[in-house]
């Protein structure tokens, strides 16, 4: 556990992704007493040393929110003028490990509750073990989470968490739980109409899959606008989830991923027992194969697929490959702050370190090599969906 | 398990410890500071004869370019932009060109050259001009405030103090001398 958490603390202290920064300095505003983010950004943006829309939900501004008071309380006025810094001061500042460590603290203790979480979906101690230890040492997670300053970690804490109740046939508890998750981020989204399988009567249906629409309404109504509307329910990133789509002409097309959930929820509609982690685990892998996804995406399917690894060690493999692939991909993206940029805090020197999409552009083209690895990856994803369905019994 | 462990931390460690080394290894060239900002001082054209010059002291030995950032409004510059570096006793050392082509409107702009050897603490010129230019394909520099290496700039024949928001970049003696500044800078701590 010791070094596991060294571990984390390294990669929190010496990379930075200004995420971090920037999410921390729009929840700042909470001490101030703005409670519709939204609005205020837009009203003062030109006044702003950050000019980036706040693209979470209230229910993450205001729990984000309220651990930045206490830091601000913590850390005093020094943190906000950092926060409040655009230019190279952000990197110079002799307080700057002690900022990322401090804005990073909730992540490893949401990092280290999922560990104890995931090993409540098992019932064999040794399978306990194995999913603890296979959370805490994987240098995926671990990248994902303190490199890239993953506030994604909470929804998949809520996620997991649900799922665990749900196991447990603590249906209303779990939906609610699940509510959570659907309001601090969207994706979870894809899962609900599952809900409606999993009730024994068509009240119990009704009222788990109307309580985490009723959650997440309840936590963004009180802020609906237009700000609200363009920086956070219709983003870019939320959208991007039902972009590939095949052209039939007429001004029509077919949502690739829209369709392969369809077949999903028919495919399990007709069992006696739906394994839920299953079904997630499939909806997941549809959305990376088909989606320009971000890197911290990454994290919503991690911990089944550790169930998987866990459950058979046929998955063993293609699971790694999986991981491999999937995080290869994003490095290649033109994103400065996905590769050489996380370094920033050595020295200024890296901003002059050419990106892995440069170097490959000077051989080849970069585009066509993300086409080639994310086909090879959908091809990944098609085995551990035909596998999963074969074991499903075993899930 | 145990392996998990080891790869873990093996990777870990590495990717935060050594990879920006090896990244490192890719850098040709440092800058002498970061890019000062573009403060109120407005900005000048440049295009035909109208031209810019810009005195400034090399911080650092064997000075290899200069950057700084350019715009070419609707991108309609595309005729040659020369870039010409004068010793202090306005004798034309090192001469490079760029198309304007390839200057974006707003650009960070980058012009190597080969290096002047003993540069530090000496003063120089770079001229930039766009002779081929018409004024309807003007580019456009932007002006900040005097620092401790950017000193005048001459501009329709007047000079005043301050200049272009530029940087110089350097070659080095040795690729440690990088891996050290990484480590240095790591552990400040």
């Amino acid at each position: 556990m010791i070094l596991a958490v060294m571990l984390r603390v390294i990669v929190s202290l010496f990379l930075f992704h200004p995420d971090i920064k920037t999410i921390n300095f729009q929840t700042s505003f909470l001490r101030d007493g703005v409670w519709d983010i939204y609005s205020y950004l837009e009203q003062n943006k030109a006044i702003l040393p950050l000019k980036e829309e706040f693209v979470y939900f209230p229910f993450t501004y205001f729990s984000l929110g309220s651990y930045n008071v206490f830091l601000q309380t913590i850390l005093g006025n020094g943190f906000v003028s950092w926060l409040f810094e655009a230019g190279d001061g952000v990197f110079n500042n002799n307080n700057v490990y002690l900022y990322l460590m401090a804005m990073k603290l909730p992540l490893l203790a949401f990092d280290l509750f999922i560990a104890f979480l995931i090993t409540r979906l098992f019932s064999d101690k040794k399978e306990k073990e194995n999913a603890f230890l296979l959370w805490l040492f994987n240098p995926f997670t671990i990248l994902l989470i303190y490199a890239y300053s993953n506030i994604d970690l909470y929804t998949v804490a809520f996620v997991l968490l649900s799922f665990v109740l749900l196991k447990t046939n603590r249906l209303v508890l779990g939906s609610v739980v699940f509510g959570f998750g659907i309001a601090f981020k969207l994706y979870p989204l894809v899962f609900l109409p599952f809900f409606w399988l999993l009730g024994k009567n068509l009240k119990e249906r009704l009222v788990i899959a109307l309580i985490p629409i009723f959650v997440f309404l309840i936590s963004i109504i009180p802020f609906f606008s237009k700000s609200f509307i363009d920086s956070a329910l219709v983003s870019g990133l939320s959208t991007r989830l039902f972009y590939p789509n095949i052209d039939i002409g007429f001004g029509q097309s077919i949502i690739v991923s829209l369709s392969i959930f369809t077949f999903i929820f028919l495919y399990f509609f007709g069992k006696k027992k739906l394994n839920i982690i299953s079904v997630y685990t499939l909806l997941m892998m549809t959305i990376y194969s088909f989606a320009h996804y971000h890197i911290s995406w990454l994290l919503w399917i991690s911990p089944f697929l550790i169930y998987l690894v866990v459950k058979s060690k046929d998955f063993y493999f293609p699971v790694f490959v999986y991981a491999i692939f999937a995080m290869f991909i994003p490095f290649l993206y033109p994103d400065r702050s996905m590769t050489v940029s996380l370094f920033r805090l050595f020295t200024p020197w890296f901003e002059l370190v050419s990106t892995p999409f440069n170097i490959v552009s000077k051989f080849y083209d970069p585009y066509m090599l993300m086409s080639i690895l994310h086909s090879m990856l959908l091809g990944v994803s098609l085995y551990i969906a035909t596998l999963t369905i074969k074991k499903e019994e075993a899930l | 398990m145990n392996k998990m462990v080891w790869f873990t931390t093996v990777s870990i460690l590495s990717f935060v410890f050594v990879l920006p080394v090896l990244l490192s290894l890719t850098i040709d060239y440092i800058p002498n500071a970061n890019q000062p900002g573009y403060g109120q001082m407005g900005r000048v054209s440049i295009y035909g004869s109208r031209s810019f010059k810009q005195e400034f002291v090399s911080e650092k030995e064997m000075l290899t370019g200069i950057g700084t950032s350019i715009k070419n409004p609707n991108l309609n510059n595309k005729s040659e932009v020369i870039f010409n570096l004068y010793d202090e006793g306005n004798n034309l050392i090192r001469n490079a060109s760029i198309s304007g082509k390839n200057i974006g409107d707003g650009d960070f702009v980058k012009i190597i050259f080969d290096p002047v050897i003993d540069s530090k603490g000496k003063k120089f010129i770079i001229e930039i001009s766009s002779p081929q230019a018409p004024e309807d394909e003007l580019l456009e520099l932007f002006l900040t405030s005097k620092n401790n290496y950017i000193l005048n700039f001459i501009y329709e024949s007047e000079k005043r103090e301050g200049g272009i928001p530029m940087v110089t970049y350097h070659n080095f003696n040795s690729r440690f001398e990088i891996a050290g500044e990484i480590y240095k800078n790591l552990f400040r701590i």
